[in-house]
């Protein structure tokens, strides 16, 4: 069984240390559509301070990603000044966030736009899929994240086989991402 | 085995003069070695620390303790978030280090004679002590069950 979540879901959650300390919590998400997984997030201060916060988090300094929290092993060590963070987590490109990008099949149709990521609950950030929002409808659709996959900043070309993994909600697209990638994706890295 | 809930409002008593010192208001757990390390002793408005070596005896109906002199005001920063009750575990949000929660902490036992913490307890589960890895202002952090670790694949 696999457990699934929006990156839009982090937003808001605490970064607690294991020491069970509320050092931080996340503003956003950075995401590097080209490695196909979180890069790190922005974060905002608790508590009285309340407030965007300087330092960043880089994913590599994760040692979980829950439901309820981002867990990290100590302050000092994991939220770093953006200039010490890896680039694109500092100054992330906005060109290369695949929200609101359009998915286009290598078959030309368009499918829709991109409105979120889906994320492994407890995995390293990386993306297994894409949620879209279907052109002229309000229909979602989730579609795996293809391995090998063309990324402009304008649109997504995914192949055409994947309209069969499609599905509509959360719930038993764990085991449409795992059919994929037996599939046609390969396993990723 | 002690509730700490139930302990919290106990009266404390000097064993010397049998004069009431105050109440249980918190807990100060030492995460690493798994024990109370301190009680939190209200008295009015005011808080005290009694290190858990000066407890004589911790009962259903009282706490003893040596003497006023076991009393400890708050002095260092770190007394003063103890006294405020950032290592007491009730009410912190129960996290495993997957960073999963189970609600909040609703109890925990302790061993009467000795201090060691024996089981943390939310809404419908106990975790063993020796999961815990660390109280903060915020959670209690668990290691994660290998039936939780099995569910993350």
């Amino acid at each position: 069984m696999t457990l699934l979540l929006r990156a839009s879901e982090l937003i808001g959650l605490p970064i607690v240390t294991v020491g069970g300390e509320d050092v931080s919590e996340v503003k956003d998400v950075v995401y590097g559509s080209e490695q196909g997984r979180l890069l790190g997030f922005t974060l905002n201060k608790r508590g009285a301070l309340r407030g965007p916060q300087r330092e960043v988090l880089p994913i590599d300094l994760v040692t979980a990603i829950g439901k309820d929290a981002v867990m990290i092993e100590d302050e000092g060590a994991c939220l770093v000044a953006p200039a010490e963070a890896p680039g694109a987590v500092a100054a992330p490109e906005h060109d290369r966030n695949v929200l609101g990008d359009a998915v286009v099949t290598d078959a030309g149709v368009r499918l829709g736009v991109v409105r979120d990521l889906v994320l492994l609950v407890g995995g390293d950030g990386e993306a297994v899929g894409y949620e879209l929002e279907r052109d002229g409808t309000r229909e979602t659709w989730f579609i795996p994240r293809p391995v090998q996959l063309a990324v402009s900043g304008d649109a997504l070309v995914v192949p055409a086989d994947i309209e069969r993994f499609v599905r509509h909600d959360l719930v038993g697209f764990g085991a449409a991402v795992d059919d994929f990638r037996a599939e046609l994706g390969g396993t990723p890295k | 085995m002690i509730n700490a809930r139930d302990a919290i409002g106990r009266p404390v008593l000097s064993r010397a003069s049998a004069e009431e010192l105050g109440e249980v208001r918190h807990f100060v757990t030492d995460a690493a070695e798994r024990r109370i390390a301190d009680v939190v002793v209200r008295n009015g408005r005011s808080d005290a620390l009694v290190p858990w070596a000066a407890i004589t005896g911790f009962g259903p109906d009282a706490v003893l303790i040596e003497d006023a002199s076991s009393l400890r005001a708050p002095e260092s920063d770190a007394d003063k978030a103890d006294v405020a009750g950032r290592r007491d575990p009730l009410g912190k949000v129960l996290l495993n280090d997957q960073g999963n929660s189970a609600g909040d902490v609703t109890d925990l036992e302790f061993d009467e004679s000795s201090g060691a913490l024996h089981s943390v307890r939310a809404k419908d589960l106990a975790v063993e002590a020796s999961r815990v890895r660390g109280v903060g202002s915020y959670a209690v952090v668990v290691h994660a069950s290998d039936e939780a670790r099995a569910l993350l694949g």
